[in-house]
């Protein structure tokens, strides 16, 4: 990867007395943080999905933005900060080392604890300064749950970003049936594809399923009644309601970032065009105009959709102030890109972008308009991006299978997420979850 | 009439006439110039002895033979005879002058050999008083060399003393010029030398930078940031401490960049005292700028 250094400074102030050398660096290594988690004590009385120190372990490695020192190499395993050698731990090149520990209260309540340490600062001790320690008690069911709140909190604490291993995923799965779809199931899984729960099923496609920003409800597309309406559901109990049955297409469901409007695409004159429907008042406002395709419309801010559109020949990417509904054009490297989001930092666009016939999921950097490549497969779709920005979940294909993976923002991290048989795609990557 | 039809009669003349005369050569045996390459011929003519024989009545021969034969005997051993006693008066005569030949000579090697003893002594005699008088010669040019090299050392340590003493001098002169020299630099070639000294700053600074750089391990997302490090340099260039003088507001990065600094260690500053004194103490600022490209 190139970097730039940009603006390189040395100034210096040679003799003078009370000025010291000063070097600028702008550029630093994309590499993985050296840390280690050491096998909290306890935590192997639990069932392996429960073991709170395996899931962080997981959890940290698969972000890939940690360099996990591997506990078979562990000469030691610390459980409370007293017993931690900090020359040890250092001389391996860590720059933290979590260490805890799970006591059972009762059969079914237990009680965890964790020390993050610190092993960059030099404090004059022997012990490592502690960064992060805190203590937890839970049902013997949440354990699972905490080793992600946990997995979030050390992320926080050593990225400085918000961890989103506590939120959740939302796709569309398929059981095939004589060689046909048969049945179509809206799910919602934990981040890792644990713990899938059903919230829709039917015999007809469900498309397109869109998080609320606070993450209670779920816009989404179905045909279930042979022509395609759009339903809002709660989460926690499943019930929805029809928002949308315009005549013809109604599509691509995103939700404004107070939650009150719902920007969707409708054909109501045989073209498919953005809309904006107002959730309270379920007043429709048409956004876009004229001949051209428009779909898949995305937030920029409240006062901004991104949406796809082959007004200038092919699909590209334009974006339209809602106020003077002027359009701006957004991408114009490859020959096809659609379906963007952007990063909660504004940072990144996020898409789908076709280079010499070959669909890949891309990220475009909206300083400078570079693309970054994150996917090599040429069946991506539906690229979602996680809450923190750091990951983008999509749908691809792996031996004739549909199955969801997620790529980190910076495509050095590739993974899959477990989920159950049959096709899986359409992923959506939740908000936050408090 | 053939045209080549010999006139026999002439040529039958011809040819009696080559034969005649070449009969007439052979018993003259003119010796032609073109035979003298015949040696072998004539060398063999030489020795063949001519013997005269005389043709004699056998029976006659016999008996003058014999008296001959016994006339001839007698005369032989009278003459035998003679030739003895001849020849042992000869021989009594030789011997005498042997004899007296001897005498002589023996007399003559004695004298001789006397003599040569006597030249021999003499020659000895003569050949000891040269070695002493050499070896007396020699005793006194040793003397007079020591003598000599004495003196000489004598002079040398003189000289020495004189070039230790001049030496000295000269260095004081010098030590007071660079005395000088310095002050000269202290005061009108400050900037020169600080020049020189800041030449090798820059290269260490650039090799500090760098070494930083690769041990910074930075995620994206940080751009924007700035934190600033105090950072306290040991000679040899193992980091002493690193402190955050101003933080960039995410914590994370504040670490990472103190991280990078740590694992930098030891850092390549100079050697030399005196250029190593800017780098005891260093302001790094970290700044991590756009990745994407």
């Amino acid at each position: 990867m190139l970097k730039r250094i940009i603006g390189l400074f040395v100034l210096l102030y040679f003799p003078m007395a009370h000025a010291y050398l000063e070097i600028e660096i702008t550029q630093g290594v994309d590499a993985a943080m050296p840390i280690a988690v050491v096998p909290f004590q306890g935590a192997d009385l639990l069932p392996p999905e429960l073991n709170v120190s395996d899931v962080i372990h997981a959890d940290l490695a698969r972000s890939g933005e940690f360099k996990l020192f591997a506990e078979t190499n562990m000469a030691q395993k610390p459980s409370q900060v007293a017993q931690v050698e900090y020359a040890y731990w250092r001389n391996l090149g860590l720059e933290a080392l979590l260490i805890g520990e799970v006591i059972p209260m009762t059969t079914d309540r237990f009680r965890v604890r964790f020390s993050l340490l610190d092993l960059v600062m030099k404090n004059g001790g022997t012990t490592p300064t502690p960064l992060l320690v805190r203590e937890f008690t839970t049902d013997k069911h949440e354990l699972r749950h905490l080793a992600h709140h946990i997995s979030d909190l050390v992320y926080q604490k050593l990225t400085g970003f918000p961890g989103a291993f506590s939120s959740r995923i939302a796709y569309v799965g398929l059981q095939w049936i004589n060689g046909k779809p048969g049945q179509y199931r809206l799910e919602i899984a934990d981040a890792d594809g644990y713990n899938p729960q059903t919230l829709l099923k039917t015999g007809e496609p469900i498309m397109s399923p869109a998080w609320s920003p606070d993450g209670k409800q779920l816009a989404y597309v179905s045909f279930e009644n042979h022509r395609s309406e759009i339903y809002i559901a709660n989460v926690s109990n499943g019930q929805r309601k029809k928002v949308s049955n315009s005549p013809g297409i109604n599509g691509a469901p995103a939700w404004s970032p107070d939650g009150r409007k719902l920007a969707l695409v409708l054909s109501n004159e045989n073209v498919p065009k953005i809309y904006i429907l107002d959730l309270a008042t379920d007043k429709l406002t048409q956004v876009t105009s004229g001949t051209s395709i428009d779909t898949e419309p995305f937030w920029f801010d409240s006062n901004h959709l991104l949406f796809t559109s082959n007004r200038g020949g092919q699909p590209q990417i334009y974006k339209v102030n809602l106020t003077n509904k002027q359009v701006q054009r957004m991408t114009f490297t490859g020959e096809y890109n659609a379906r963007a989001s952007v990063t909660p930092n504004g940072e990144y666009m996020v898409m789908i972008h076709r280079n010499q016939g070959r669909y890949h999921i891309a990220a475009q950097n909206l300083k400078n308009n570079h693309i970054l490549i994150l996917t090599e497969t040429s069946m991506d779709e539906s690229p979602s991006l996680a809450p923190n920005g750091r990951m983008v979940i999509y749908g691809t294909v792996d031996r004739n299978k549909r199955v969801l993976s997620a790529v980190s923002i910076d495509g050095r991290v590739k993974l899959r997420i477990p989920t159950q048989d049959g096709d899986v795609q359409e992923p959506a990557w939740s908000p936050l979850l408090m | 009439m053939r045209p080549w039809a010999p006139d026999y009669k002439r040529a039958f003349y011809w040819a009696l006439a080559v034969h005649m005369g070449i009969l007439v050569m052979m018993i003259m045996q003119i010796d032609f110039p073109w035979d003298r390459n015949k040696p072998a011929l004539s060398y063999a003519m030489q020795n063949v002895q001519v013997i005269q024989a005389q043709i004699v009545p056998e029976a006659a021969l016999e008996k003058r033979t014999d008296q001959i034969n016994e006339s001839l005997r007698i005369e032989a051993e009278k003459q035998q005879q003679l030739a003895l006693e001849q020849e042992q008066a000869q021989k009594r005569q030789e011997e005498a002058a042997q004899l007296a030949l001897e005498k002589e000579k023996q007399v003559k090697a004695e004298q001789l050999a006397q003599e040569q003893k006597k030249k021999q002594e003499a020659d000895a005699l003569r050949v000891a008083e040269l070695e002493k008088q050499k070896q007396a010669e020699i005793a006194k040019q040793k003397e007079a060399e020591l003598a000599k090299q004495k003196e000489a050392e004598l002079a040398k340590q003189k000289e020495a003393q004189a070039q230790a003493e001049a030496a000295k001098l000269t260095e004081q002169a010098k030590q007071q010029q660079l005395l000088a020299e310095q002050q000269a630099i202290n005061t009108a070639q400050q900037a020169q030398l600080q020049q020189a000294i800041l030449t090798e700053v820059e290269r260490y600074t650039l090799m500090v930078k760098q070494k930083v750089m690769q041990n910074w391990l930075i995620q994206r997302g940080y751009e924007g940031l700035t934190t600033q490090l105090h950072v306290r340099v040991a000679p040899g260039g193992t980091v002493l401490d690193v402190q955050v003088i101003k933080k960039s507001g995410n914590e994370a990065l504040d670490r990472s960049a103190v991280s990078a600094v740590y694992r930098a260690s030891p850092l390549p500053v100079p050697t030399d005292p005196a250029v190593f004194e800017s780098f005891r103490e260093l302001r790094l600022i970290l700044r991590p700028e756009d990745v994407l490209g």
